[in-house]
């Protein structure tokens, strides 16, 4: 019997005023396997201006060495959500990778090797609350315009779980793109209310935040008109749940909206202090 | 010790040098790639005999007649060198395992699911731990596979290069599971669960490696991700007692 200080990997570290989680040992071997321990720190994982598309013309690389990278990255996720949106990307490519999507993955690679020391902080002050963030960009993805979702979990102020992905259909606005989002993250919302009952911590009206208006009022008034009536039932799941007093929607501006980071590649300031809201800090 | 009886070319060890050379000296280097490599090197004969009374313990088998009719699994031995943070060799590890891709569904085993706990339900976890200001412990059960209680009848072969001098055409029926069988983390996390609700401890109701007892207003806190074990209180003496009750069924 000992204090918990290694679990599947995870490096965790149990101090009075928090537990910090990192895999910083793993970022090293990650970075020596694939020849990188000697490159140049990167500031961002990916350029804001960088689009990925199937790279037709291009020079192909090796398939293998591509997947083992995206394996390798994809386990960093576990304690690392701010390269998982660009890893997610990156993935999409593996079938037939091509030197611009291996320039993609090595950036995401560099810019790990600056930031070896980060990993995720769970500050012991805070009040046991449970608040969820959901964001989407529009039509993200340049190949079949599907957009990206992105949802996070905290509770208090820690991070506990969070979520990116291409949806799975083609959405006509920007309100459809949300609502369909927060569907999601309603779903995660209730399996966290759930878990947390066996801990006697009893939660309603869970706040969801998100920044567009017009699905907040969708949600709240069941009017079917012609941009709207398409809408998938699955899709109205949330309404359901927000008549039960399970979660609210509220409104928050795009700045304080932590979620953005899951969607799309964010400037260097941006990103920076969202990465320090979502609480991955170095500490050595 | 080493100075006087030991190897006359070694150099004289000094008391700092002395720690890293105990485990030179008593630990192989090498990985033997067979069974009749592993015999030459006495180092992996003591983990082998080390696994092999880890069985008698446990009492996972016992020795019957062979009968054609039955269907016997092969064993097999694994080597493997347990590394350290650093990368230096701490421990031969010998393992004993069943071929567990013989078994026919039906005749050697039936169910094979357990549940597993989520990533995101650890993390939930230690946010809750956070801000409870509480401490997170973990243990580790000794061959924790070979305490799971087997229900099916399962034959197994001699484990080769220790078989039984009288009987060496025996089989061996297994009583507790192998690593290898394809039930063994069922088994085992029957065996453990039945064990904590025997206990007063609740299971809780989604999350089935949650196990939770409430004594006043603290709480115990068991979460189990197959062989690892980790638990926290808001009362420490109940740690304490979770920890020797442990103890008293589950070698350490």
């Amino acid at each position: 019997m000992g204090e918990l200080a290694f679990f599947l990997g995870l490096k965790i570290k149990q101090m009075e005023s928090g537990i910090f989680i990192s895999q910083s040992k793993y970022y090293k071997e990650v970075l020596k396997k694939f020849g990188m321990g000697t490159a140049k720190e990167a500031s961002t994982p990916m350029r804001t201006s960088c689009y990925l598309d199937k790279d037709e013309s291009r020079i192909e690389v090796n398939q293998t060495m591509f997947r083992g990278m995206i394996g390798s990255l994809l386990y960093l996720t576990a304690s690392r959500l701010d390269i998982m949106q660009f890893v997610y990307v990156c993935a999409r490519f593996q079938a037939n990778p091509k030197e611009s999507h291996l320039i993609a993955v090595k950036r995401i690679l560099k810019y790990l090797k600056g930031t070896t020391c980060f990993g995720l902080w769970y500050p012991s002050r805070a009040s046991p609350s449970l608040i969820g963030y959901f964001d989407a960009d529009y039509g993200g993805c340049k190949i079949d315009r599907k957009s990206t979702s992105g949802t996070c979990h905290l509770l208090g102020c820690s991070l506990v779980s969070w979520h990116s992905k291409k949806q799975a259909c083609v959405a006509l606005s920007t309100t459809e793109v949300k609502y369909i989002v927060v569907g999601n993250c309603c779903a995660k919302i209730l399996w966290m209310k759930q878990q947390l009952e066996d801990y006697s911590i009893y939660l309603n009206n869970i706040p969801l935040k998100c920044d567009n208006k017009s699905a907040i009022n969708l949600t709240k008034n069941p009017i079917m008109h012609s941009r709207t009536k398409h809408i998938e039932i699955r899709h109205h799941f949330l309404r359901d749940h927000i008549s039960k007093g399970n979660c609210v929607i509220e409104y928050v501006d795009t700045k304080h909206q932590l979620a953005d980071i899951f969607t799309k590649p964010l400037a260097k300031d941006r990103f920076y202090e969202l990465r320090r809201d979502l609480g991955i800090l170095e500490i050595s | 010790m080493d100075n006087i009886i030991g190897d006359i070319s070694k150099v004289v060890v000094t008391r700092n040098m002395s720690n890293l050379c105990m485990i030179v000296a008593f630990v192989s280097q090498k990985e033997p790639k067979s069974l009749e490599e592993a015999l030459q090197d006495d180092q992996w004969c003591i983990a082998m005999q080390e696994e092999l009374s880890q069985f008698k313990r446990n009492e996972v088998w016992e020795l019957i007649p062979r009968d054609d009719s039955l269907q016997v699994i092969g064993t097999k031995w694994v080597f493997r060198n347990k590394l350290d943070e650093n990368g230096n060799i701490t421990k031969n590890k010998a393992r004993l395992v069943a071929t567990g891709y013989r078994q026919e569904e039906g005749i050697d085993y039936d169910e094979t699911y357990a549940p597993d706990a989520r990533l995101e339900a650890i993390r939930l976890l230690l946010a809750y731990v956070s801000l409870m200001k509480f401490k997170l412990y973990q243990m580790d059960v000794k061959s924790t596979f070979l305490n799971g209680f087997i229900k099916e009848n399962v034959y197994v072969e001699q484990p080769p290069g220790f078989e039984d001098y009288k009987f060496p055409n025996h089989i061996y029926k297994l009583k507790k599971s192998l690593y290898g069988l394809k039930q063994v983390p069922r088994s085992w996390y029957e065996r453990l669960s039945t064990f904590l609700l025997e206990n007063d401890f609740e299971r809780a109701k989604i999350d089935l490696t949650l196990f939770i007892k409430r004594v006043c207003e603290h709480i115990l806190l068991v979460q189990i991700y197959v062989d690892y074990i980790i638990f926290g209180s808001t009362n420490n003496s109940l740690c304490k007692g979770f920890a020797s009750i442990m103890r008293g069924e589950f070698e350490m």
